[in-house]
This record gives structure tokens, C-alpha cells and sequence, in this order.
């Protein structure tokens, strides 16, 4: 029990971080987009007009530009790697373990979500 | 409007819905999308990409404290995502050949049933001394806090959760919706684990899940960046508090809270269905 404890806080304490950056660089994209956009009037073909599609590769190159939109997009982008990350540590804790079953179900689980945020079409 | 005042006023419904994605283990696109589409007249798509922002955050914002304080099964999580991964993968591929209304309507009748299930159930009254033969082998069994102890359970019904899950995972994958309501059940109904376990280990696995959506998400250009930031915020903001709420609050309570949640669910997927706008 001792074991799942730990693997438990280390979790924890990942995905504290992991949540912290996130948050810091969303709230800094969101302050500048809101410090250059913020006055103008919201109106219901606001979206419509601003078609926006991203690849995971492109969000790299609009945060390093610093805007606005790629330092939100970098922050989500970080949130969801935590997601990826637990899955990835917990994989390695069994390996470790030599726990087979639970090592399968992990790696499959990670291969699943590596595949479907890098490359799937 | 101007986008300040927008994005003040998101924040806020965004902080309620991590609130209540916290308690239930559902995630908070139940309060966020009827919010930017009915509210705002966000387009659809947009606000799943939302919906989507906001179950990963519920699930960060949460899983720190749960983990910590020793309410989620991390093995039954993991053990459940499979069976959830599967059908949601068999659930994309059967898309084109399946009526989308239909299975809308089904599954609003499922979750209006699953309310039902959810508040009949006594959780006190039940006595469990044995466990099912697969707990055992993958040592699904654990612990969880008690009334300032830890109190040992027996998981039951091994099979019939993961099928469950498959099932939800399959929903997930038809109706591109998060299935965190039938995630709670199979765990509640089925595998007859405390609430509290159920909610939070849902909350766990939810966010791997949507996580699995997300690369699709943002290459169809859903996650907006203006909509889905005080939408993180927020929600992260809601949960943090939520998972503090959690025990202090009665299960009875969190069963009610879920029921009314669910039942909404269901009644926002049987008026997309009937009105075709599914």
C-alpha cells in the first residue's frame, strides 16, 4: 500500500505543476489578448470570422512569436501533456513493479493518446 | 457586449461548472455549453471545444488532492480507460453507419435511469465481505478515507463495469461527448465502489480521455483561444475549491447533486434530438 502511496504523491505533486504552468502561461496570454482586444464589441459572427485551426506544430512557432493566441494555446497544450505524462509515469512505475498487467493496460493507454495527438491526421 | 466584459462573465459560469465537475466527476461541459450556446450564441462546435477545455482542467484541478488524499483507484482507473478507449475507438469507426438522433434519444433515456439508479442506491446499508475473482487477481481492492479512517472495500462485478465502460466509451465516440456519466455508474452501479471513489476516480480518467480528443479538437480549429482561456481558468479555479467541498459534503448530497446534473444532461440531449440539432 505503501508503494501506491508514493507513486500517488508523485503524481500529485506532477500534475500540481504541470496545472500551475498551464494556468501561468494561459493568464498571461489571456492579460495580452484582453490588453489588445478587450474594448472591442463582442457580436455573434465574432467567431465565424475568426476561423482559427492549429496544428500541435504550429502552436510552438505562435508562442515563440509571442502572441497572444499562441501563449493560450501553448498553456492548453501543457495541460494536456500532464494528461499524457501521468499515463507515461504510471507506465513506468509498473514497469518497475513488474506488474505485467497493469504495464500492458498503461502502455496501451499511452500509445493510444501519443497516436492521437501526434499522428493522427 | 465587449470581449472584457465576455470574458469576466465566462469566468464566472467557468468557475461554477468546476465546481460542479469536481463534486460530480462529470467534468463541467454540462453548465458549459448550454452557457455559450443558449447565452452567448458561441457556435456549437466552439463550445465542445470548451466543453473539452474544461473537463481536462476539472480533471487537473482535481486529481492532485483526490490522489493525495488517497480517494482514487488509480488501478480500477486504469483498468476501466482501456475498456473506454476501446469502444470509443469502435464508436468512431460505426459513426456513418448508425441514426445519431436515435442514439441521442437512447442515451438521454439512459441517463434519466441512471439518476434514478443513483439516488436509489444506500451505499451505508451495504455489507460487502468478498470480492469478485478479477479484483483479486488485478488488486482492484483499496482504501479510501472514512470518517477520519481508512475503510477497505471489495470491488464487485468486474466484468460488468468494464462492459459498461466500453459502452460509454462507445456513447463517447458515436456522439463526440464525454462520458463521465456512465463512467460514475459502472463504478457506483456495477463495481458497487463508494461514491466518493467512483466520482473521483472518474475525475481521474476523464481528463486522459478527453485528452485523446484533444489533437482532433484543435486541428478542426474548436479550442478557441479567446473562449477556451477564461474557460481553463475558471474551471481549474472551481475545482480547486470543489475537491476541497468533497468531503465536507453528505453522499447523499453528491448523489442528489449528480441526479440533477445528469437528468439536465439528458433533457439537453433529447431537445438536440428532437429539434435535429444533433
Amino acid at each position: 500500500m505503501s508503494d501506491t502511496n508514493h507513486i500517488q504523491h508523485i503524481l500529485s505533486r506532477l500534475l500540481t505543476l504541470g496545472m500551475l504552468l498551464s494556468l501561468l502561461l494561459v493568464m498571461m496570454g489571456g492579460a495580452l489578448y484582453l490588453w489588445q482586444h478587450g474594448h472591442e464589441t463582442m457580436h455573434a459572427e465574432w467567431i465565424a470570422m475568426n476561423s482559427y485551426e492549429i496544428s500541435i506544430k504550429q502552436i510552438w512557432v505562435k508562442a515563440r512569436d509571442l502572441q497572444a493566441f499562441g501563449i493560450i494555446d501553448l498553456g492548453i497544450f501543457i495541460l494536456v501533456m500532464t494528461q499524457v505524462l501521468r499515463v507515461a509515469l504510471l507506465a513506468a512505475y509498473y514497469v518497475i513493479k513488474r506488474d505485467y498487467w497493469f504495464m500492458i493496460i498503461s502502455l496501451f493507454i499511452l500509445f493510444v493518446l501519443l497516436y492521437s495527438l501526434f499522428f493522427r491526421a | 457586449m465587449t470581449i472584457l466584459i465576455f470574458t469576466f462573465l465566462l469566468l464566472i459560469f467557468s468557475f461554477f461548472a468546476g465546481i460542479l465537475g469536481a463534486l460530480t466527476g462529470l467534468g463541467g461541459g454540462v453548465v458549459i455549453i448550454p452557457v455559450l450556446v443558449l447565452l452567448f450564441n458561441i457556435d456549437i462546435h466552439y463550445a465542445m471545444g470548451a466543453s473539452l477545455i474544461s473537463v481536462i482542467a476539472t480533471s487537473s484541478g482535481t486529481a492532485a488532492a483526490y490522489l493525495r488524499e488517497g480517494f482514487t483507484n488509480l488501478r480500477i482507473g486504469m483498468f476501466l480507460e482501456v475498456a473506454a478507449v476501446i469502444g470509443a475507438f469502435i464508436g468512431a469507426l460505426l459513426i456513418a453507419y448508425v441514426s445519431q438522433t436515435f442514439l441521442a434519444i437512447l442515451f438521454s433515456l439512459i441517463l434519466f435511469f441512471s439518476a434514478w439508479l443513483t439516488i436509489k442506491r444506500k451505499e451505508e446499508e451495504e455489507i460487502y465481505t468478498a470480492s469478485h475473482p478479477w479484483a483479486m487477481k488485478l488488486q482492484l481492492n483499496g482504501d479510501y478515507p472514512y470518517q477520519n479512517q481508512q475503510m477497505a472495500y471489495h470491488v464487485q462485478h468486474v466484468r460488468t463495469g468494464f462492459l459498461l465502460m466500453g459502452v460509454a466509451g462507445l456513447f463517447s465516440g458515436l456522439l463526440g461527448i464525454g462520458s463521465g456519466a456512465l463512467k460514475v455508474l459502472a463504478m457506483d452501479q456495477a463495481m458497487r465502489l463508494p461514491y466518493r471513489v467512483s466520482t473521483t476516480t472518474s475525475n481521474f480518467m476523464i481528463g486522459i480521455t478527453a485528452a485523446v480528443s484533444a489533437g482532433i479538437y484543435f486541428s478542426h480549429g474548436y479550442i478557441y483561444p479567446p473562449i477556451a482561456f477564461p474557460v481553463l481558468i475558471g474551471v481549474i479555479a472551481g475545482a480547486l475549491l470543489g475537491a476541497r467541498l468533497l468531503t465536507k459534503i453528505h453522499v447523499r448530497w453528491l448523489r442528489i447533486i449528480f441526479s440533477v446534473v445528469i437528468c439536465l444532461m439528458g433533457a439537453q440531449m433529447l431537445y438536440k434530438a428532437l429539434t435535429g440539432n444533433i
